[in-house]
């Protein structure tokens, strides 16, 4: 049942050739072993269809790879002996993803096993807080686009993202033009980059 | 995460789990901050999940969402909070491509101590990422060999299977789970990851996080004089380097071998179980076996 698969995506067509043995299979997600492990037992598991970053996957399907990457965790537990995992999503160059199909990592952990996800946390100002709580609260109250729609007409995104905009404009005073554009160029930005990966 | 240095390591290895785990709630400052105890700064809320600002972020406007009821790890949770949790982060990730022009998002999870797990309380980060920010959440890229992914690949597919089927009502754990271990034994005997230390990650569970001696708490024991329950021990019991569920031969429930109160169990008190049956006849289910 394959929807949409993208023609220069090299896992859709490794997936469409079955080129390489699964862990799991469903109708929305596969699982299997990465190449390139990033430590013994690193696993991927990615939608079916294809997708390039996390605002474009439906949200049943977000559940289902959260889902199946939790269980993959346990079993990662359990049959490899591991002592923990990080479960990690890159979504964007910026956040180092580096293959054009959106995928979830989940890493099987060990004490000293040579890996660091840690950062240095940073210094910030109450005040920067306050501004960046305000911020991001208003957009997460913002009327949210049923996800079929984004699916069914993954090609009219910029439509999509046209009603997010208005909604935006009703509740603030801002521009309407200059949001939709930046809205639209926010999201180009990252399927830009990412059409540069070969 | 410390807690009143009045509690000793003495009083909490006393504790019934039930006790314990609700100590950790009561010292557990997402669960204040939850409740409005501690302040914080919240950006969303619903009934399920909440998120606030990390004030000491990886970068600004870093975000940490967590379920609302106390849960450790990913794998105690609820299968519909997990789903849930998911779905809202990918609402936070872009509200953050909006709202702060970030160019990129990370998901992130660190499920026990070896993985990065600071909290005692589950959470789910989201992080907005730009060029040259310092972070770096790349990963390296190493090799396989064709033997190791065969072994892995066997020995997680199995595994995997026989946890999708626990879910469900007729079970199918009877032939898979059987293989499973002595798949596992294989893996073993080959010289494959030696048993997991669960000590290690036992670690950030224990009593050490009330108190700031974390060295002493590593390989701490049950306590033997401390649970009620007589068990019956010309019971047949499996016993294996890598069984499914384990339990304390003096304690009332049974547990995953991931689960935080499984780690305590000394080794002279664990026992293991390959199938749920079994254990059920002389144990208790612990919530982290219902998920």
């Amino acid at each position: 049942m394959r929807g949409v698969i993208a023609l220069a995506c090299r896992l859709c067509k490794a997936i469409e050739d079955k080129a390489f043995p699964l862990l799991y299979e469903d109708d929305e997600v596969i699982v299997f072993l990465s190449q390139k492990p990033a430590s013994p037992g690193h696993v991927i598991a990615v939608p079916k269809e294809h997708y390039t970053i996390l605002e474009q996957v439906p949200n049943n399907i977000m559940g289902k790879l959260g889902w199946i990457a939790n269980k993959v965790s346990v079993a990662v537990f359990e049959a490899l002996g591991m002592q923990g995992t990080n479960i990690i999503v890159n979504n964007g160059v910026a956040a180092g993803q580096n293959n054009a199909h959106f995928m979830f990592n989940i890493i099987p952990r060990k004490e000293n096993d040579g890996l660091n996800f840690m950062w240095e946390p940073k210094k910030i100002e109450e005040s920067e807080l306050n501004e960046l709580q305000s911020k991001i609260e208003q957009n997460l109250k913002e009327p949210v686009v049923e996800e079929n729609e984004v699916k069914e007409e993954a090609k009219e995104e910029p439509k999509a993202k046209a009603t997010i905009a208005d909604g935006l404009s009703e509740e603030s005073s801002g521009d309407d033009d200059s949001t939709e554009e930046e809205d639209e160029e926010e999201e180009n930005y990252l399927i830009r980059q990412l059409r540069r990966i070969p | 995460m410390t807690g009143p240095r009045n509690i000793t390591e003495e009083t909490l290895r006393k504790m019934s789990p039930e006790e314990l785990r609700e100590f950790q709630r009561s010292q557990c400052i997402f669960c204040h901050i939850k409740t409005g105890k501690i302040p914080s700064k919240k950006v969303y809320e619903d009934d399920h999940v909440f998120a606030i600002l990390d004030i000491n972020p990886a970068a600004p406007g870093h975000v940490l969402l967590m379920p609302k009821d106390h849960y450790m790890i990913l794998p105690q949770i609820p299968e519909e909070v997990v789903k849930h949790l998911f779905t809202t982060a990918k609402k936070i990730s872009h509200a953050l491509l909006r709202g702060l022009t970030a160019q990129g998002t990370n998901v992130f999870v660190a499920n026990g101590y070896a993985a990065g797990q600071k909290a005692q309380h589950f959470i789910l980060h989201v992080i907005p990422r730009k060029e040259n920010d310092g972070l770096s959440f790349a990963l390296r890229e190493g090799s396989l060999n064709s033997d190791d992914e065969e072994r892995f690949r066997l020995a997680l597919s199995k595994r995997l299977s026989a946890i999708l089927a626990e879910g469900k009502p007729e079970s199918l754990i009877a032939g898979e789970s059987e293989e499973v271990s002595l798949e596992n034994q294989e893996e073993s005997e080959a010289g494959m990851d030696q048993k997991p230390d669960l000590d290690k990650i036992g670690a950030l569970f224990s009593a050490s996080n009330f108190s700031q001696d974390s060295e002493e708490s590593e390989g701490e024991d049950y306590d033997e004089e401390e649970s009620s329950e007589v068990v019956d021990e010309s019971q047949p019991v499996v016993s294996s380097a890598e069984g499914v569920f384990v339990a304390s031969k003096k304690a009332e429930k049974y547990h995953r071998l991931n689960c935080p109160f499984a780690v305590r169990i000394s080794d002279s008190n664990r026992v293991y179980f390959k199938f749920k049956e079994e254990a059920e006849k002389l144990h208790e289910r612990c919530d982290c076996v219902g998920v």
